[in-house]
């Protein structure tokens, strides 16, 4: 009786073990999730080849006459499941940069979405950075 | 019984057990710059020769860029990883000025994969 009880203690751990997982990724080459612009960047001060010496090749870039945008995106997923539940908490952030003759003018961070239990849907971020 | 038991014990790891590797992209990240790509020798020309089409063809603050992606998921039994990276070229007359290799995104994941699913190697967004 006591092996028994021990083998099925034994076995409910690992089907406990077995049963649950997580994971954790990380997407973009700034990270944006605590809401502040790097503090390298500075409005009528920081060059585009300094940033690009800095942050790398932005997701996005645009040019016209004397103005260009960067657009920075960075993208966080953790999930976990337990047995017969799952979380998974998904954050977006998009850092836009604004130059005038490769002068940075403008420096915002947005946060994109948020979601519980549910994507964040990676065609609207190609239509963001677009 | 004792046999029953091992046996149960090792069919019950096979059917759990699962692996996979996925590659994408046109060069290997974890090779490094390739090696035929010389700053100030190798032309545009030589580079889509050999590694066809970028993924991105732009010019970023006055100089044309091109952008190879690399993209790389393994899951082994209880552990996966992820991993992309870019391989970026400038050019200044059409030769190479500038070269080098830039990680886009890692994670990892304990029974339960990573995701892979990086908006960066989407050639319509960029």
């Amino acid at each position: 009786m006591t092996k028994s009880i021990f083998m099925l203690t034994i076995i409910s751990i690992i089907l406990f073990l077995l049963l649950s997982g997580c994971s954790k990724t990380r997407i973009g080459k700034v990270e944006l999730s605590d809401e502040t612009i790097p503090g390298f960047l500075k409005v009528g001060k920081t060059t585009a080849q300094e940033v690009l010496a800095k942050l790398g090749e932005p997701y996005g870039y645009q040019e016209l006459k004397s103005r260009s945008a960067m657009i920075y995106l960075n993208y966080h997923e953790d999930y976990a499941h337990l047995l017969v539940t799952e979380i998974r908490i998904e954050k977006a952030f998009r850092l836009d940069l604004v130059f005038e003759d490769r002068v940075l003018s403008k420096a915002e961070i947005k946060k994109e979405g948020w979601g519980f239990d549910a994507n964040v849907d990676p065609q609207l971020f190609q239509l963001i950075a677009r | 019984m004792r046999y029953f038991i091992l046996l149960s014990a090792i069919g019950s790891i096979f059917m759990l057990a699962s692996c996979s590797i996925s590659t994408f992209g046109k060069f290997q990240a974890d090779e490094g710059i390739p090696s035929f790509i010389k700053i100030g020798e190798t032309t545009r020309k030589e580079i889509i020769n050999n590694l066809g089409e970028p993924l991105v063809h732009r010019f970023v603050v006055g100089k044309e860029t091109l952008i190879y992606n690399h993209e790389r998921g393994e899951f082994f039994f209880l552990y996966g990883t992820y991993e992309g990276s870019e391989l970026i070229i400038r050019f200044e007359n059409k030769v190479v000025s500038e070269v080098k290799i830039e990680k886009t995104g890692s994670g990892w994941g304990v029974f339960a994969p990573a995701t892979s699913n990086n908006p960066g190697t989407r050639r319509s967004a960029r």
